[in-house]
């Protein structure tokens, strides 16, 4: 199983190793439990700063497509294909809007809405 | 043929093999390849290293090499006409010519890569990797497994010889530069499954694995052979055999450069590189 990375491309090369590895995982090229390479590896492999690749692994293990066993390296999680299916960026999308509706109901514009939300993240 | 003749033989033909022959194979290889991959229809080639640098490279390289084995027949007609000092003066006399032999040809190599490193590879934007963890061990087949640990088992059985029957000091000194040596390769077979060399990034995911499993396997096979030489060496130097290691060294020396040399002309770059990427008007990298 390869994977590409096009760096001219606008998508940051995080994402698309990200969406790549996703893909895989969906189209049951990476089954659970497979390993995965090194951070190392893969870094040097597709040229990229090992901060990237750490970068990328660290949110799949966060949506739970991957995790690491301490010393023995990087899997597929074995709930990674149900895991897959809820995508958090379109879930957080989706809570959004519905909280933004809610709050233009209440009467507020959207340069207040973002102010707000501006907040809330320095404040987070 | 006694064996102080055996040991000039031996000399004389490391002389005449790995300081005129091999250098000179070596030499119409690059050349030949030079002639393959012109400038004008591989630019991308040249770039940080200019063909004119690779003519200079090959006939300093082929002149500094004429300079050793004129050296080395000096010192083959010295021994020959003066005679052979004791057997740890031949050695030493015998290892500082191959020092100069390895020195310009680790030379010659260290030059080659810096010339790889400094491809033109910035143009290519899609850079591909296998999703697959790679270890030291998992590029290494059964057998050369098995050699290792046979070979080493052997090396530690002699090395205790050495040690009970002429001295400890001896054959731990032989045990620090077994390991030392065999650490290095395992550093630099490692170094090479984790990617991190640079040339490796041109290269096609197949190809890299083709190369890190030549790396390991070579990393692998040194490591017998050094285990094996050492245990010659602790062997007859237990016996209280140590006038028989001036030949016995010189003829391993010759037959193991004579096998390194003869490995590195087998490699060509079409094994490794996609060349049509260093051509002019190349977009394969950005096909794929």
């Amino acid at each position: 199983m390869e994977v590409s990375i096009d760096i001219d491309s606008d998508i940051p090369p995080f994402a698309q190793l990200v969406k790549k590895i996703r893909a895989a995982v969906e189209s049951g090229e990476l089954a659970p439990n497979a390993p995965l390479p090194s951070i190392r590896q893969l870094a040097n492999d597709l040229r990229l700063n090992h901060n990237t690749v750490a970068k990328a692994y660290r949110k799949l293990e966060k949506e739970r497509i991957v995790e690491t066993k301490s010393y023995r390296g990087t899997f597929v999680h074995r709930d990674a294909l149900a895991n897959c299916a809820t995508d958090a960026s379109a879930t957080a999308e989706a809570k959004l809007a519905r909280l933004i509706s809610k709050l233009r109901l209440d009467g507020l514009s959207d340069s207040e809405l973002r102010s707000a939300f501006s907040n809330a993240l320095k404040v987070t | 043929m006694n064996l102080d003749t055996l040991f000039l033989v031996l000399f004389f033909l490391n002389v005449v093999i790995i300081s005129l022959y091999f250098p000179d194979r070596i030499t119409r290889t690059y050349r030949g390849a030079l002639e393959k991959y012109p400038p004008t229809e591989f630019p991308k080639l040249y770039v940080g290293w200019p063909i004119e640098d690779w003519y200079q490279f090959l006939t300093r390289y082929r002149r500094i090499t004429l300079a050793i084995a004129a050296l080395g027949l000096v010192i083959v007609g010295a021994l020959s006409f003066l005679g052979l000092p004791e057997p740890r003066s031949t050695i030493v006399i015998f290892c500082a010519f191959v020092v100069a032999q390895s020195g310009c040809n680790a030379w010659r190599v260290k030059m080659a890569q810096k010339s790889l490193a400094a491809l033109q590879m910035d143009d290519i934007s899609t850079h591909t990797a296998e999703l697959r963890p790679r270890t030291v061990f998992a590029c290494l087949s059964t057998p050369y497994k098995i050699a290792v640990v046979v070979s080493v088992l052997v090396c530690c059985y002699f090395l205790a010889q050495l040690a009970i029957h002429l001295s400890l000091g001896k054959a731990l000194t032989m045990a620090v530069i077994t390991l030392a040596i065999s650490g290095l390769c395992v550093f630099n077979a490692n170094k090479v499954v984790r990617g991190d060399v640079e040339i490796m990034q041109a290269m096609l995911p197949q190809s890299r694995n083709t190369l890190i499993t030549r790396a390991v396997m070579t990393a692998a096979d040194t490591i017998v052979r050094l285990n094996l030489f050492i245990s010659v060496v602790a062997f007859f130097g237990a016996t209280g055999n140590w006038h028989l290691l001036p030949a016995i060294i010189s003829g391993a020396v010759l037959a193991n450069t004579s096998y390194e040399f003869f490995r590195e002309l087998q490699i060509r770059g079409e094994d490794f590189f996609d060349m049509d990427r260093f051509r002019a008007s190349s977009t394969a990298g950005l096909l794929r």
